[in-house]
């Protein structure tokens, strides 16, 4: 049974938080992408994004996860990058939102 | 996330990345500024030209480009150099803070970006770059230089877009190079009306010529427009 990540976040954000997971959505798809090309340069870029954008919806550890997956990048280590890039899907899979 | 009223203050996001401009907008808009965006340098500068905003949240990664080309056309353009910036960023780094207050940024701003405390440091740096408001007992003489751009002339007068706002009748000396080469300068003028905001800090103010002579009326109703 999975577990589940409730997160409480402002109110006011309510209505610019569904495109903000969307497009984490297609930050997952990209990454997968990338994955299989060795591309790290995309992810780098994908994890400099959410490193900077998560926290200021409230969602701290997935700006943590954003800087761990950022700082793999610019050291070149693929057991770390790949262990981030799945902690990144599995804290959005598990994510669940409350707004107050 | 503290609510205020309306103001008519507006402030220019320069981002490349939809959801810094979402949150953004957001956060500004539900406190009372207006909201103006632009993604890249090009458009920014467009955006400044076109809108003169209070103050300028310009992020430093601006895909290919860099957020100091924003900030080195503000310092070349007398217009634009005090509107203040807030340089922000993903990286922080001593490096990046140092040079971007170095290169004319009035602060620097790291993410994750925190909403009251923007908001708290927007209303200090609005406040701290206020016009001063000048009030007279009796009639001053004021002389002042200001760029500023003739909208439109007729023999009866002219409409004088700038950053000086007439709000009371005044009566005005004017020297300028353009009216001089048509016999019109130095003139005397009153405002015929309160100032029009034009964009937010330019002011359209509509004065009347006083003693105009036949020849000065006469150049100006020759004035060939292309």
């Amino acid at each position: 049974m999975s577990q589940t990540i409730t997160v409480t976040i402002d109110a006011d954000l309510e209505e610019i938080i569904p495109t903000f997971l969307q497009n984490r959505q297609k930050d997952i798809v990209s990454i997968a992408e990338a994955l299989t090309s060795n591309d790290y340069a995309t992810i780098e870029s994908i994890a400099h994004k959410l490193a900077g954008n998560a926290g200021s919806y409230g969602l701290d550890d997935l700006g943590e996860i954003g800087s761990k997956l950022e700082a793999a990048c610019q050291t070149n280590d693929i057991d770390k990058i790949k262990s981030y890039c799945q902690s990144y899907g599995d804290y959005l899979a598990q994510l669940e939102i409350k707004f107050e | 996330m503290k609510h205020s009223g309306k103001t008519s203050k507006e402030i220019l996001v320069i981002d490349d990345d939809e959801d810094t401009q979402n949150f953004l907008k957001k956060i500004l808009e539900t406190a009372g500024f207006q909201y103006g965006q632009a993604d890249n340098v090009e458009n920014g500068v467009l955006a400044i030209q076109k809108q003169a905003p209070h103050l300028i949240l310009l992020d430093y990664k601006l895909g290919e480009e860099s957020g100091f080309e924003v900030i080195k056309f503000l310092k070349s353009h007398s217009a634009y150099s005090r509107i203040p910036v807030f340089m922000i960023s993903a990286t922080v780094s001593k490096k990046l803070v140092i040079s971007s207050i170095a290169a004319g940024a009035n602060e620097f701003i790291g993410k994750p970006l925190k909403p009251n405390t923007l908001l708290q440091r927007i209303k200090k740096i609005l406040k701290q770059h206020e016009l001063p408001i000048l009030k007279f007992k009796e009639n001053p003489k004021v002389s002042a230089r200001s760029i500023g751009e003739l909208i439109k002339i007729n023999e009866m007068g002219l409409i004088l877009q700038s950053s000086i706002k007439f709000t009371g009748k005044s009566s005005l000396f004017i020297k300028s190079d353009f009216l001089k080469v048509l016999g019109a300068s130095p003139c005397r003028t009153n405002t015929a009306a309160p100032a029009v905001v034009a964009n937010p800090g330019v002011y359209r103010n509509e004065v009347l010529f006083q003693g105009m002579d036949e020849k000065t009326a006469r150049n100006i109703r020759n004035i060939k427009t292309t």
